[in-house]
């Protein structure tokens, strides 16, 4: 019984914060209808600071705290809303989204450079280490009283300031409705501003107080604090005691998993309980949401995609792009042939991600995890490397992203978005990271397939392999999007309201590009098993999926020629950080400063530069530069 | 329409009925016991002031807003819990009063989407014969007017009246057998109206059931033969055009304000907020 009680104990800790945590989430999204996901990066930040400060510098920790808390937080919030979220008043969710996404990246590149990225050797001490008091016959540590109390303080102060300020009650009206709120009379800006500071301290309070309990490491401290999202979706992004509510009972399920589910199943199938289980309760939380009513939307012109290329013109294209190959097979060095051989792979599952996110307009966070499915059936299926397991890494990636999106495609874009990461952590954890699976010491060994008197062995023949398969699906992605069902994604992202009422089948087109951008991610991560050799977790990380979509949408989301830049940016990024040494987490930097920059751009610098060169010659170009995007339903919080 | 004249239309008639339809949005009763129906072949009106429930009584026909009470038919089919897109595929077509085009398209290919939406292109017969709509999709955009020469521009180019065409365009690519048209006249000059008003007419001679929100009471009073009148979520009046016209409640609660003193006048222009 005892036992029984000192889970308990430790759930409701860890459960208190990440309540703190999923609160902040929520006053932001509530407030200025963005889904923050930055949030994981700034509770590490504020952790690592608090380090700084009182591990390093000795500085007081009630002092340090009151630092943060008081002066680096409200300054972050506010910076966040004065330089990054007020220029994209009015763009869609998708945008913001990306913003975010971008900010996170930021988080974790500063961050790595300033406090190395090996995890840390001299953690933060919990508060009062040592000192505990018994209760009911448990041991209750002084940290977890602190914590317990500060949750139900925020609770507290949360509620009292909701209801009794003059701020709150136009924060929670705002809830209701922006626009009649902002013909009130009240400062939509001050109401924003507040959102971001109070979501941000709340971030930063709920990172140092769970940072002593884990390891000090910018990735585990990102993540964790993620965990707080499945308690803000149980709140369904709005009703706070909910939130808290939620917040508890995940703390709770995780302890006792850990606690009573026998060590050898754990090992075997659950290495990291207390990062794959919240992801595992997110996905369910998202089954049960309430069906997105479809709904008109009203008159916003945007015209957000760029003329469509011809079949004669990517023909070109193509044969341009493996000509440029085959000469690089000769004159480039090996390294060079695998580097670009690396980035026509990501190419290939950047692709995945035009025709989702650039065409459909659905976002996918975890597209990495359909790679790390296709290269696994490849490594496993009819002994590796065959072409039958290659057809398999299609067939099985599109099935589950089929039983992925099945749960989503009724709900909101953002929720898709949440359950792709939900599944990549997931997937993370309990298969990638899975040593029964990955059974030589955590990785398993992809062959290449081969053809028929060329040997695909040599780095030289892959290379030009890769261009044609590259090439192949940036034809075949192109003339889809000429095509019936490529005219129906556009018109599905303008408007799924009058989708329906033209006959079309919203749930179904949108399960139907889910299933083929899985898939065709699923034939990169064949292709990319075969170039790396050795697959292990690392490959197929969530980071990986962000950055790789990230630099997509610098480049141009909408355009296979995007998709290619922006696979080369990948494999290229890494080789830049190896001549860099003052800077770490390189390539996370890039993108996040190269997505807040592009800001606008729906095309990005391929749409830009496609604007210049019909500009040059002569051409009448409409500006596409600073035009409100689509006010999705959901960036107003109903 | 009331329950008495209701009775003596033959339903095979109908195209499309609501019986009984109630909407409330929180405090707000959009929609209260409304009873409407739509005959083929004619062109039937539905005028009332703004905010009278016009738009939420399309929205639950098309089955973009369900009901809290009431029934949808679309001929002797009961409809109520069936989806948008199976109301479509079961030929209703409807336009919106704000416009719900596809942004990024051209206007040809707007309409092209709706008349492929009966294409299954996971079948083998659609790769065998790919792009053959049944519609041509020129003439469609040549029958509403549109310039032929602004079929391949995006449509955010266009101006709101002629992307209004694009819209009723997109809606006849379906073929319906029942077009709910909102307020498909706003913006047209005189002649275009009239224009407007020739094409409805002959549309439904050949057979198509018309339910028309319109506040050009010229246009409504001259192709419409029946009328409703919405205030307040309930149907006032219902009737031929000169018994609408003669009823002192719509005069009250709406045709007083179109007509003083029975002299016709146009609706004041600019009552829809433009969009840059």
């Amino acid at each position: 019984m005892s036992a029984f009680w000192s889970y308990t104990v430790i759930g409701v800790a860890t459960g208190a914060i990440y309540a703190i945590t999923a609160s902040g989430l929520v006053v932001t999204y509530a407030t200025t209808g963005v889904f923050n996901f930055a949030h994981g990066a700034i509770g590490m930040f504020a952790a690592f600071s608090y380090w700084e400060l009182a591990v390093n510098h000795h500085v007081q920790p009630v002092l340090a705290i009151a630092l943060i808390l008081l002066v680096e937080a409200p300054l972050l919030g506010a910076l966040i809303e004065y330089v990054l979220m007020r220029r994209l008043h009015g763009a869609s969710t998708e945008r913001a989204l990306m913003v975010t996404l971008g900010l996170m990246l930021i988080l974790l590149g500063v961050a790595s450079t300033v406090w190395g990225t090996t995890p840390n050797q001299n953690p933060i001490p919990p508060f009062f280490a040592g000192h505990s008091v018994r209760v009911l016959g448990v041991n209750v540590t002084v940290h977890q009283l602190i914590v317990l109390a500060t949750a139900v303080l925020v609770a507290l102060v949360l509620r009292v300031v909701l209801r009794r300020t003059r701020t709150g009650v136009a924060m929670r009206a705002v809830v209701d409705d922006p626009d009649l709120m902002a013909m009130a009379g009240a400062p939509p800006v001050r109401i924003a501003r507040a959102g971001w500071i109070a979501g941000v301290t709340l971030a930063a309070l709920a990172g140092i107080l769970i940072a002593p309990l884990v390891t000090l490491d910018q990735t585990t401290l990102t993540l964790i604090v993620i965990n707080g999202y499945a308690a803000a979706v149980i709140g369904r992004l709005r009703n706070l005691p909910l939130t808290f509510a939620g917040g508890i009972l995940i703390g709770l399920g995780e302890a006792y998993v850990v606690g009573y589910v026998p060590q050898s199943w754990q090992t075997n199938w659950l290495p990291n309980p207390t990062l794959a289980l919240p992801m595992a309760f997110l996905f369910v939380m998202i089954l049960v949401l309430p069906v997105e009513r479809l709904r008109a939307v009203g008159e916003v012109r945007v015209s957000r995609v760029p003329t469509v290329t011809g079949l004669g013109t990517s023909l070109a294209g193509a044969a341009t792009l493996v000509a440029a190959c085959a000469l690089g097979a000769v004159v480039l060095s090996g390294t060079w042939r695998s580097t670009v051989s690396q980035g026509l792979v990501f190419g290939v599952i950047a692709l995945s991600l035009v025709l989702l996110t650039g065409y459909a307009g659905q976002v996918s966070l975890g597209q990495m995890a359909f790679v790390g499915v296709g290269a696994y059936a490849m490594g496993k299926i009819d002994g590796g490397g065959s072409w039958f397991g290659l057809l398999a890494a299609v067939g099985i990636s599109a099935a589950v992203g089929v039983l992925v999106a099945l749960p989503t495609i009724r709900v909101k874009g953002l929720y898709l978005a949440l359950a792709t990461l939900a599944f990549a952590q997931f997937a993370y954890y309990v298969f990638f990271s899975n040593l029964t699976l990955f059974d030589d010491n955590g990785s398993i060994f992809v062959h290449r397939v081969s053809l028929p008197g060329i040997r695909l062995s040599g780095d030289a023949a892959e290379l030009v392999f890769l261009s044609v398969v590259f090439s192949l699906c940036a034809v075949g992605v192109l003339a889809l999007r000429r095509g019936t069902f490529g005219r129906r994604l556009v018109a599905l992202s303008d408007s799924p309201a009058a989708c329906a009422t033209v006959g079309l089948n919203v749930r179904r087109t949108r399960l139907a590009v889910f299933a083929l951008s899985a898939g065709l991610a699923g034939l990169g991560g064949a292709l990319y098993g075969g170039l790396q050799g050795p697959v292990s977790a690392t490959d197929f990380q969530v980071l990986v999926s962000l950055t790789l979509l990230l630099l997509l949408v610098v480049w141009g989301v909408r355009s296979p020629l995007g998709a290619l830049a922006a696979g080369l940016s990948m494999a290229v990024l890494p080789v830049l950080q190896s001549h860099v040494s003052w800077v770490s987490s390189l390539p996370a930097l890039v993108v996040g400063v190269g997505v807040i920059a592009v800001g606008r751009l729906p095309n990005g610098v391929v749409g830009l530069a496609a604007d210049a060169a019909r500009r040059h010659r002569g051409a009448v170009v409409r500006p596409v530069v600073g035009v409100p995007e689509a006010v999705e339903g959901g960036a107003r919080v109903a | 329409m009331s329950r008495e004249a209701a009775a003596l239309l033959p339903v095979a008639d109908v195209a499309l009925r609501a019986s009984g339809v109630s909407v409330r949005f929180g405090g707000v009763q959009a929609l209260y016991d409304v009873d409407i129906e739509v005959p083929r072949g004619a062109i039937t009106g539905l005028i009332g002031p703004n905010g009278a429930g016009k738009t939420t009584l399309f929205d639950v026909l098309c089955g973009l807003q369900r009901p809290g009470a009431g029934s949808v038919f679309l001929g002797e089919r009961q409809v109520t819990r069936t989806g948008p897109d199976h109301r479509a595929r079961l030929g209703l077509a409807r336009t919106f009063q704000r416009l719900e085009l596809f942004w990024s398209l051209s206007a040809a290919d707007n309409v092209r989407v709706g008349a492929e939406s009966s294409v299954q292109w996971w079948r083998w017969s659609h790769l065998r014969r790919r792009g053959h709509a049944r519609v041509d999709v020129d003439a469609l955009l040549a029958r509403v007017g549109l310039p032929a020469d602004l079929a391949g521009v995006p449509v955010d180019t266009l101006t709101t009246d002629r992307a209004r065409l694009v819209e009723l365009a997109r809606a006849l690519a379906i073929e319906p057998a029942v077009l709910l048209l909102d307020e498909p006249g706003s913006g047209l000059d005189a002649p275009e109206s009239a224009a407007l008003g020739d094409l409805l007419c002959e549309l439904a001679a050949g057979g198509m059931a018309i339910l028309l929100v319109e506040h050009d009471m010229e246009l409504v009073m001259r192709v419409c033969s029946r009328l409703h009148v919405l205030d307040a979520g309930q149907v006032i009046a219902s009737g031929t055009p000169e018994e609408v016209r003669g009823d002192p409640a719509v005069r009250d609660a709406y045709l007083g304000a179109l007509f003083p003193e029975g002299e016709h006048r146009d609706f004041p222009a600019g009552t829809r907020p433009l969009r840059p």
